[in-house]
């Protein structure tokens, strides 16, 4: 059969035009919010303002001290979704690498455990926020059983820190699950015979596993460590149930604060918010080409050495 | 160096019965071959003596010392894997190198001991190499170097050639007899094809479904096979087997209704099923005086040029053409076509007789 050159494209389109509308165009739409400025909706109503909308973000004193910022709750985002990106990634993984590791093990029960620890994964985001308010507000279950044990109550959300504290704890319960399973599969990928190998040859526990199951989970660890990144700097649901962004601009990260810059403020700036979220996506590239560079100079390592 | 007992050795899977109670000894300085079919138990054999798998009853022993619960890192055995299981992440040189690393001998010590192991297997050239740029017959000397270095009281072969394409297969079964002869090690060697046993052994343990069927020196298990499957799995081709019945004295009865005389240590009663085997080597075209006669209609010729291989179905009197299939490798070459009958002559010094039910015991 004979198919001619549009026949692909006939089958392609559906996704494309999904894509073309919700995709391409807002992302359009974001470029020319971004050099525009002034309080309408409307485009034909907005004045081309060229950079001015980044040059107020990024008008700073110091760029490491917020009130020092004309946008300081901008800075105080990023440092903010800095801190946390690095917190939550490198404990969320290593807790993933422990209970895979743990899990991987012949150990009694381990579909139950298996289930225990992917099961926050498919709660929605909300959900879990409400879920962990509920446990952590003023008078809930936490304060409850510490009253119960003659402890002091603590304002688990109002307090910086331990609001800080609470934020990461809980999207590392949320989201930890799917990376465990990413790196369970990894594990599960690497013979057995090799493990008998290293019994043969003497290799205690802990050899074996900075010898032989690290080296070999690299792959997959990098992966599962760029992708935590690149979801840690995109975080804002389960915060904004949770805190709101609060206390003060404790727990407010960028999309939040670009959220409420365009559409929570009285007088909304559509413009500084189609700029702040410019620069993430300069973030969220950066991230991504590093883990393509990744993957690739694993592979490019593969064939060399 | 090292002896190794077994004693009534028992594996259990769940309520699968896999090992069924296996009675050995291997000397000093031996080539053992444990051979068998597919799933007869040899690799979990293996596995238990090297400590991968427990054991469920009975007693190992090496070098007269109970070592059941001994760790399979303390038994001082080494094992090459079927599939090398070599670390795919490390060097040639590394992989020889992590089992003494692992116990902390010094670093100079390693690389002495690693370099001599890799003059032994010609493997100085390919050190810094990854696994996954050598060959099937390189990684396979790596899987022996790292077995080498760590001097193992007894080497322990998981069909290591079975994933090699024949010519190297016979070129790695000389290095690895070569081995065995410069180091004067134990070795015990697991394949499934019989080849490979007979010219490697200097001892041979036939096993199926789990249990012993014989053990004995290739030439002994060629020429007195315990019983009818020892017959049929070592030699190649196969040897070929034909029902009969025990007639008078030590007369027995072929199908199509000769009457021949082999004799019987035990003299079955008359009118006992037998089952007579005989060797495709031992046939022969040109008749001989005593030789029995077998009529076989031809289905296949093979033409070696030094000799040829005849297939045939017995035929004779009562012939019916799903008879039993007889194969005679004949010296020279033969001007027989297929679909005309020939009789192939059985001297009876080479003709075997088994029972024809049971265990199938040789009673010749
Ligand atoms: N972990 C296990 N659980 C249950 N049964 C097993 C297990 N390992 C092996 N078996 C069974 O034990 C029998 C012997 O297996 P084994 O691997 O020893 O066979 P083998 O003789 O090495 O065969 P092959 O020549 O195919 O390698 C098989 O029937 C197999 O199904
Ligand atoms: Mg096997």
């Amino acid at each position: 059969m004979k198919t001619s050159a549009s026949t692909p494209w006939f089958f392609l389109a559906p996704n494309v035009i999904v894509i073309v509308l919700f995709t391409f165009i807002p992302i359009a739409i974001n470029f020319y919010y971004a050099f525009t400025g002034g309080v309408n909706l409307y485009p034909t109503q907005r004045p081309g303002v060229g950079v001015e909308n980044f040059s107020t973000l990024l008008e700073c004193g110091s760029y490491f001290d917020p009130s020092s910022c004309r946008k300081d709750v901008f800075w105080q985002s990023i440092w903010n979704t800095a801190k946390y990106a690095i917190f939550q990634v490198s404990l969320m993984v290593l807790f993933a690498l422990i209970t895979a590791v743990v899990l991987n093990r012949k150990i009694m029960g381990r579909g139950f455990w298996r289930g225990v620890f992917f099961y926050p994964v498919l709660l929605s985001p909300v959900v879990v926020a409400l879920i962990w308010k509920w446990i952590l507000q003023r008078d809930g279950l936490l304060n409850a059983a510490m009253v119960a044990v003659d402890a002091h109550p603590v304002l688990w959300l109002a307090e910086p820190g331990w609001a800080f504290f609470w934020v990461t704890f809980v999207s590392i319960w949320a989201h930890m699950g799917f990376y465990t399973l990413i790196l369970l599969a990894g594990l599960q990928a690497i013979p057995a015979d090799l493990y008998e190998a290293a019994q043969l040859d003497k290799a205690s526990p802990w050899r074996s596993l900075t010898k032989i199951t690290l080296p070999l989970l690299m792959p997959n660890l990098l992966v599962v460590v760029v992708l935590a990144m690149i979801k840690a700097v995109q975080i804002f649901d389960e915060v904004f149930v949770l805190t709101g962004g609060g206390p003060g601009s404790a727990t407010t990260f960028v999309v939040q604060f670009i959220y409420q810059t365009g559409f929570v403020e009285p007088v909304r700036l559509y413009g500084i918010a189609a700029a702040g979220s410019l620069m993430l996506a300069l973030a969220l590239v950066a991230l991504t080409l590093l883990q393509l560079k990744l993957s690739n100079a694993e592979k490019a390592g593969e064939r060399v050495k | 160096m090292a002896s190794l007992q077994l004693k009534k050795v028992i594996k259990d899977f769940g309520p699968t019965r896999v090992i069924r109670s296996v009675d050995l000894d291997v000397h000093d300085g031996e080539f053992v071959v444990f051979v068998g079919p597919s799933g007869c138990g040899k690799s979990t054999l293996l596995r238990m003596i090297c400590g991968l798998e427990d054991i469920s009853s009975g007693e190992l022993t090496i070098d007269g010392v109970r070592a059941n619960d001994t760790r399979a890192a303390d038994r001082g055995l080494s094992m090459v894997f079927q599939s090398y299981a070599l670390y795919p992440h490390m060097s040639v040189y590394q992989n020889m190198a992590f089992g003494l690393e692992n116990t902390g001998i010094a670093k100079d010590v390693v690389r002495t001991k690693v370099d001599a192991a890799a003059k032994l297997l010609r493997l100085d050239p390919l050190l810094e190499r990854k696994p996954t740029q050598l060959s099937g017959g390189q990684r396979q000397r790596v899987a022996i170097g790292r077995s080498i270095v760590r001097e193992p009281k007894i080497f322990l072969f998981d069909e290591p050639l079975s994933n090699l394409d024949a010519e190297l297969r016979v070129s790695m079964r000389g290095e690895i007899t070569g081995l065995h002869r410069r180091l004067g090690a134990t070795m015990i060697y697991v394949t499934h094809d019989q080849v490979e046993a007979m010219t490697m052994a200097d001892k041979i343990v036939v096993l199926r479904a789990g249990s012993i069927e014989q053990v004995g020196s290739p030439l002994e298990l060629y020429n007195s096979p315990n019983n009818k499957f020892v017959a049929g799995f070592i030699g190649s081709p196969q040897m070929n087997f034909a029902p009969v019945t025990a007639g008078h004295g030590d007369n027995i009865v072929t199908e199509y209704g000769e009457t021949f005389e082999l004799k019987t240590a035990t003299k079955p009663a008359s009118g006992t099923a037998l089952t007579l085997g005989v060797r495709p080597e031992h046939l022969t075209l040109e008749k001989r005086e005593g030789s029995l006669a077998l009529p076989i209609t031809i289905t296949g010729v093979e033409q070696l040029g030094g000799h040829s291989l005849l297939y045939g179905t017995l035929s004779g009197a009562n012939a019916s053409a799903d008879g039993p299939r007889i194969t005679a490798q004949v010296a020279g070459q033969v001007t027989t076509k297929i679909g005309e009958t020939a009789t192939v002559y059985a001297p009876p010094e080479a003709c075997r007789l088994f029972e024809a039910s049971g265990e199938e015991r040789a009673v010749r």
